[in-house]
């Protein structure tokens, strides 16, 4: 049994606290991910979880023992390091035995390991090379080999592929996905990339100044962010955030942006919105959820008519992103490559609300979440 | 200080894995690149080994094992492996190691005296050769027997038989191996005292990887034959 807890976890330097009271219950051979803004602690906590740095307070709880002053070694744990931290004088074959050396393994206990994990990670024709002469892609692949050697029930990932290029990260994607699997093994994994974060996750913890905001799988994450930060963090290009106000308009609600109402389509929860009448609150709409034709599954209520001036426009291939102007605000919309505006042009758009988010303006929290206000967030 | 790191941990270009494996020379050349420090590291083991001089023969076999492995292209476990293989083949080594010395020496007198003679008189130049000859045959032989003793559990009296038939049908790369043996001899005495050390850190066992590669082929091939044979009866 290999579940993870962090209870009211902390940990400072002299008068610094970059991991605040972080409370994560991670379920035997889960796949996690910690996101979040360079700097908001997301190796730190996993250093703590390593052993490799100490717990300042709260505890740390590996399967039922608190492991706080469990030395590293001791903790049935690997890690990978961004850096991968390969042995340069070795061989493949010693880098990835090492740690069963060092624990005095039988012989053939070893070779077994290392010529199996070889040919998981297809590197058995590099066993006995040095690291000088790999690439990117296989010193990475003999990192992760030298942690599944030894066979442990949790894994620990710092940015393992960020010194990859973008083709080889995608393998990479790929295969540390189909280890997790085969393994059986708990994951803990730290990246910047939401791709990586988005596919290969089962939740995602999204962190920012040392504090958890939202622990979710990536498509609640995605439908559900609790507050403005998680809303923007997740999702390229971000969210768009508008100031509004919310007006009663007959039976139902509209929030009224620059003199002009969107409506507040019924799926979203009408009482929530009714505490915000003729009050300011923050639209957000996903750049993707502007449409140039009404797709067939929207209702047309759900959708506002929109027209705003295209300042710039960036073909990705399989569709353009427009930097627009609406009402005076700069604003990001996802459209298909057919889309033929020209940059200076005025575009018609339609806006689809039913995947409307709103924000408080003040605490930032979404107004349809029930999830209590993370801290560290300016209140 | 920061380039050198920065270069000693740069990426490499990576290795295809289906690139073409060197052979010959430049995989001899490779390997003694690529193990340097451990042959270096192999040779001084070898000489400390060899201090009690009755230890010579089964310190050979041991060193003969090492290199064997390495130019099998298989992982090395230093001092382990040298270890268990001088343990292992001890008795056996020593009693090899006496047979084939007693076996040089003969040869080995002869042309000392013939190439006194032959000083004298050209007409000794033939059983000079001859000496030379026979003493070569027997130097080759000793390294196939000594391969074979590590490599197999053959008894003494097959290691000898195959051996010397080995010698005497395939003795080119080990006769070159050999060559290279004196050649880094020489070495050491022309350009002595600068290469004062090259025999505690070099000779021996960059010598014995040579050799290793020159007999591994033929060594394989006899092992394999008699594998199968015992696996038909
Ligand atoms: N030894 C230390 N002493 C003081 N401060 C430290 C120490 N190590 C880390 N920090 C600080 O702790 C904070 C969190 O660092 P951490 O490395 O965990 O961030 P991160 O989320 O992994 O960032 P990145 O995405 O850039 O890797 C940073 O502000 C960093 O400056
Ligand atoms: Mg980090």
């Amino acid at each position: 049994m290999a579940s993870i807890s962090l209870r009211k976890l902390n940990k400072t330097y002299g008068a610094l606290t970059v991991v605040h009271d972080i409370d994560l219950e991670i379920a035997d051979k889960e796949f996690i991910i910690l996101v979040g803004p360079s700097g908001c602690g997301k190796s730190t906590t996993l250093r703590m979880i390593a052993g490799l740095e100490e717990v300042s307070g709260g505890d740390l709880v590996i399967g039922d023992e608190v492991v706080n002053d469990v030395p590293s070694k001791d903790r049935d744990i690997a890690m990978v390091f961004q850096n991968y931290a390969l042995y340069p004088h070795m061989t493949v074959y010693k880098n990835m035995a090492f740690g069963l050396m060092l624990r005095k393994a039988p012989r053939d206990e070893i070779d077994r390991k290392v010529m199996e994990a070889a040919k998981i990670l297809d590197i058995e024709h590099l066993l006995n090379r040095k690291p000088k002469a790999l690439s990117g892609g296989q010193r990475q692949r003999v990192a992760l080999g030298r942690a599944m050697v030894r066979n442990p029930e949790v894994f620990l990932l710092d940015e393992p592929l960020s010194n990859l290029d973008a083709k080889l990260r995608g393998t990479m994607r790929a295969e540390i996905a189909k280890l997790h699997k085969r393994l059986g093994a708990t994951f803990i994994y730290v990246t910047h990339d939401q791709v990586e974060a988005m596919t290969m996750a089962d939740r995602i913890v999204v962190m920012k100044d040392g504090h958890i905001q939202q622990v979710d799988t990536p498509q609640n994450l995605y439908d559900r962010p609790v507050n403005m930060f998680v809303a923007g963090f997740i999702g390229a290009p971000q969210m768009n955030m508008l100031p509004v106000t919310i007006l009663r308009d007959g039976q139902g609600f509209v929030a009224r942006f620059e003199g002009q109402n969107l409506p507040m389509p019924g799926n979203l929860d009408q009482s929530r919105i009714a505490a915000y009448e003729g009050r300011e609150a923050v639209l957000g709409i996903r750049p993707e959820n502007f449409h140039e034709v009404a797709p067939d599954d929207i209702p047309a209520e759900a959708l506002a008519q929109m027209s705003a001036v295209v300042e710039l426009t960036e073909p990705m291939g399989s569709e353009v992103h427009l930097g627009l102007t609406w009402a005076g605000r700069p604003i990001t919309a996802k459209v298909s490559p057919r889309c033929k505006a020209a940059e200076g042009e005025t575009l018609n758009l339609l806006v689809d609300m039913s995947a409307a988010h709103l924000f408080d303006p003040k605490s930032e929290l979404s107004l349809f979440s029930d999830a209590p206000q993370p801290r560290g967030i300016a209140a | 200080m920061r380039w050198l790191a920065d270069h000693y941990f740069a990426e490499g270009p990576g290795i295809s894995k289906d690139a073409p494996k060197r052979t010959g020379l430049a995989l001899v050349a490779e390997t003694m690149w690529r193990e340097g420090i451990e042959l270096m590291k192999l040779n001084l083991i070898f000489v400390l080994a060899c201090l009690p001089l009755v230890t010579i023969p089964a310190a050979f076999a041991a060193m003969m094992r090492v290199t064997l492995t390495m130019a099998e292209d298989r992982n090395v476990y230093l001092v382990e492996d040298f270890v268990q293989a001088f343990r292992r083949n001890f008795i056996r080594a020593s009693l090899l190691g006496l047979g084939i010395a007693a076996a040089l020496a003969i040869p080995g007198y002869a042309a000392f005296s013939y190439a006194e003679l032959a000083v004298a008189s050209p007409l000794y130049a033939v059983p000079l050769a001859l000496a030379v000859g026979v003493a070569c045959l027997f130097a080759i032989a000793g390294t196939y027997a000594f391969a074979l003793l590590v490599i197999s559990d053959f008894s003494l009296g097959d290691i000898l038989r195959l051996s010397l038939l080995a010698a005497l049908a395939r003795p080119g790369k080990p006769l070159a191996a050999l060559g290279f043996v004196a050649a880094l001899w020489l070495i050491h005495i022309l350009f002595y005292p600068v290469t004062l050390v090259m025999p505690a850190i070099i000779n021996f066992a960059f010598g014995t990887l040579a050799i290793a590669f020159s007999v591994l082929e033929t060594v394989q091939c006899l092992v394999r034959a008699k594998e199968e044979r015992a696996g038909e009866a």
